[in-house]
């Protein structure tokens, strides 16, 4: 993480293996664009340290909730704790601190497009850091050798394929060494073999720096693959959360029909 | 993501609140200007974009509008036996109104679309959202930087513009339809512009100019909704960028040239 | 972290490839006139072949949103315009001649000749040419127009044709809207400049030529004929999600621009050639 321009290595118990405080939590948050309301009392805990799976069908609200985490949405109504910090009552300056330890990844990377692949992955730490630019040479091209596209580094924006966009925007949100990591729909785009190779690389990573990562997704069988908590969600609300065990095993109709992909059960097209 | 609101709001209302929110927007940029000086190297970027890209269509715009006041003044005086006024009319004609104008059109088409297309498309790839994210407040990266380079290069550019709408005059009333000897041109046309004269006109192409980049911003920055929300924020944008050209045009000129003189008669 | 591990240099460069060269260029420059050029040619096939006046529901739509979005524009800027510019710097010359009176001659050739034309040109050509780029371009990239032709329906003949005409019609539509602004502006300078209305109405009257608008009619047909063709053209082929869209748009504005300048030029030129006494304030 990044603490007064220099990276330090993280302090211990924020790692893996779980810690008692949740790393974002959220409380009674409600959230309407217009009439239609997306969020509709909201409560949510997401354990520290774990891969935590955030599930629902398509537009229901997974993504508003995500800019909420960091900041970029404000809840109508409700509180929003973040390592602690409440994010929904801060002002936007105080913000700027709290998203160097937050890293999110975007559906389609959102990259910078007018700066290549480099520039892109090093600009948080020109941007926050002192380091000098051979020091920041060697950390942007480790990100880049962790997802595979240390060669690629030149590249523009525009020349790479969708699931090369993401792994660099993968990078750029591990830059900082962040203590919470979002992914917004990782998989959306992206063959299965490349959804499989990508989980594969989300687990990895977790494995080897730790934190706190948090998917939003409808896809099931990545869930399965990366998940420790799972929560759903459906009409504004977290229908059921808990442990990847615990929900692949539950008798609500709910769970199941969403988990198993299936036609029947209480989810219909609307 | 997000659902679509549906503006009700009578059309009255809603064109009030675009209004302030766009002046607004326009006060933040020049807020977060004071502070983008860190970013001075995007500043240089920007800069850079905008010469390059502009420089070439305004010189050659402006020259066709330089042969246009020529061509007018020209058949306007001969008839009236006063061609060899012709030198202080193009002068007038366009150092104070065509010139600014032709650059402000092409400002509006070249560098006000540029900016809502690459500024929206910005927004909607999630790429300013990611800026944010990454802790750099966007309104100091992408807006005040491209504004303070707008008031760094566009007084260079229309000075540069103003040779090539000379050049343009001169080709239509001494070389196309012979009006009046060059000599004669040449020196009407240089003795009657004062640098008052030409230093109000850089000024009242520079403020058209900000208003435009500004407008562009604007359009670009609260776009929403793919490719239909880009091309609908341009055309909305084209549209006030058209009038307001116009009546502040119209503005200036009132305030700098309506008690002025014209120099015939010592 | 770092002094354990030998130090990482990045790969070399690939060699970038090299961008388009001027011959390229001017290449893809004569590639857009030859595909303006063949767009006219099938519209007014289209126009000219049956099913008879298919095109005309659409090209009455598109004539009504048109004047509905480039009414009030036109008429602030034309109006703004007349005072501004002509009538301060006009009204200067005029002054100093101690010519007051005559005013309205100047606005009865000025603006018919010359601005109201211009200024109604470079308005419709911002508004209306920017939205039917974009529609035409959003259309493109969503795939809808793949999706009509796949369905049998001519986008040319249902979506291109109509606007050509509509624009065609509209313009000058507008543009004697404008005249009747730009009247008006003179009238609010006349009377600040302490002239009155007998004199003014007189010289524009006599300044007034119905040659003057005939051509005046047809400039601004042309105007929008070419607004029409240029901005059909870059809206039927952007490409590339709404960056496209958007840098479609930001190219056919400025293509309009240019092309209405430099047909404006053209048309002066050689109508004051034909007509040389047309300028002269009576």
């Amino acid at each position: 993480m990044v603490v007064d321009g220099r990276r330090v290595p993280r302090p211990a118990g924020s790692g893996l293996g779980g810690d008692p405080a949740p790393a974002i939590e959220c409380r009674g948050v409600h959230k309407s664009f217009g009439a239609a309301p997306v969020l509709a009392d909201l409560d949510l805990a997401i354990p520290a340290g774990s891969i935590s799976v955030i599930l629902g069908p398509s537009g229901t609200g997974k993504s508003v909730l995500l800019k909420h985490v960091i900041g970029l949405l404000r809840p109508d109504h409700g509180e929003i704790d973040v390592l602690g910090e409440p994010v929904s009552r801060m002002a936007r300056h105080e913000i700027w601190d709290l998203r160097k330890r937050v890293g999110i990844l975007f559906q389609d990377g959102a990259l910078f497009g007018s700066m290549n692949v480099f520039d892109n992955v090093a600009f948080p730490l020109r941007q926050h850091t002192d380091m000098t630019e051979t020091e920041i040479e060697e950390i942007v091209l480790r990100r880049l050798q962790d997802v595979g596209l240390a060669g690629a580094w030149a590249l523009m924006p525009g020349q790479l394929s969708g699931g090369m966009r993401k792994r660099v925007g993968f990078a750029r949100a591990l830059v900082l060494d962040p203590e919470i990591v979002l992914f917004d729909e990782p998989d959306s785009g992206l063959d299965p073999v490349r959804t499989a190779l990508l989980c594969e690389l989300i687990l990895e990573t977790h494995e080897r720096r730790g934190g706190t990562y948090v998917l939003i997704t409808h896809d099931i069988l990545s869930a399965r693959r990366v998940a420790q908590f799972i929560a759903l969600l459906w009409k504004g609300q977290i229908q059921q959360a808990g442990a990847i065990e615990d929900m692949l095993s539950s008798e609500d109709p709910f769970v199941r029909q969403f988990l198993s992909g299936d036609c029947i059960g209480p989810l219909g097209m609307d | 993501m997000e659902a679509s609101a549906i503006n009700r709001k009578p059309p009255a209302e809603g064109l009030l609140t675009e209004a302030g929110d766009l002046v607004g927007f326009a006060g933040q940029a020049f807020y977060y200007a004071a502070g983008a000086g860190r970013y001075f190297a995007e500043i240089l970027r920007q800069c850079g974009i905008l010469v390059v890209g502009t420089t070439l269509v305004i010189c050659g715009m402006v020259t066709v509008v330089g042969g246009e006041c020529g061509l007018f003044v020209v058949y306007g005086l001969r008839p009236l036996g006063a061609t060899s006024f012709a030198g202080l009319a193009t002068a007038i004609c366009g150092v104070r109104e065509m010139w600014g104008y032709m650059f402000a059109y092409v400002f509006a088409a070249k560098v006000g679309c540029g900016l809502v297309a690459e500024i929206g498309s910005m927004r909607i790839s999630e790429e300013i959202d990611a800026l944010e994210s990454v802790g750099v407040d966007p309104m100091r990266y992408v807006v005040a930087t491209r504004l303070l380079a707008v008031l760094m290069t566009v007084p260079f550019m229309y000075a540069i513009a103003m040779v090539f709408g000379t050049i343009g005059s001169y080709l239509v009333v001494v070389v196309e339809l012979h009006g009046v000897s060059l000599g004669q041109w040449i020196a009407l046309h240089f003795s009657s512009q004062t640098l008052g004269d030409n230093l109000l006109s850089i000024v009242k192409v520079t403020v058209i100019a900000t208003f435009i980049a500004l407008v562009g911003m604007y359009y670009g920055y609260r776009a929403r909704g793919g490719p239909v929300g880009v091309g609908a924020a341009t055309a909305r944008s084209m549209i006030v960028n058209l009038v307001m050209i116009h009546v502040v045009g119209a503005a200036l000129t009132t305030i700098f040239w309506g008690r002025s003189q014209v120099p015939i008669g010592g | 972290m770092s002094a354990t591990q030998a130090p990482v240099h990045l790969p070399p460069r690939a060699p970038a490839p090299p961008g388009p060269s001027l011959t390229d260029r001017a290449w893809g420059l004569i590639e857009a006139i030859g595909g303006v050029v063949l767009l006219t040619v099938r519209s007014l096939r289209c126009l000219l072949t049956p099913p008879w006046l298919s095109w005309a529901p659409e090209a009455v739509d598109q004539a009504w949103i048109l004047i509905k979005r480039c009414m009030i524009p036109t008429a602030i800027s034309v109006f703004v315009f007349g005072y501004g510019p002509v009538g301060v710097e006009g009204g200067l010359f005029f002054k100093a001649l101690g010519q007051v009176d005559r005013l309205g001659s100047l606005y009865s050739v000025g603006a018919v000749r010359e601005y109201v034309p211009w200024v109604t040109g470079m308005v419709v050509a911002g508004v209306a040419g920017t939205a039917i780029t974009a529609d035409l371009g959003a259309r493109r990239v969503r795939e809808e127009l793949d999706a009509l032709a796949v369905m049998g329906v001519d986008a040319i003949r249902t979506l291109v044709a109509p606007r050509i005409l509509a624009l065609m019609l509209v313009l000058p539509l507008l543009n004697l809207v404008g005249l009747v602004f730009a009247s008006l502006a003179g009238v609010v300078v006349e009377l600040q400049d302490h002239g009155n209305f007998a004199g003014y109405f007189a010289s524009f009257q006599s300044g007034f030529s119905t040659v003057d608008m005939f051509a005046n009619v047809l400039k601004t047909a042309g105007f929008g004929f070419l607004v029409a063709i240029v901005c059909c053209y870059r809206g039927l082929n952007a490409k590339g999600g709404s960056e496209g869209v958007g840098r479609a748009v930001n190219v056919a504005v400025v293509h309009s621009f240019a092309a209405v300048w430099l047909f404006n030029f053209a048309f002066n030129a050689v109508y004051l050639a034909a007509f040389p006494g047309s300028l002269s304030l009576r």
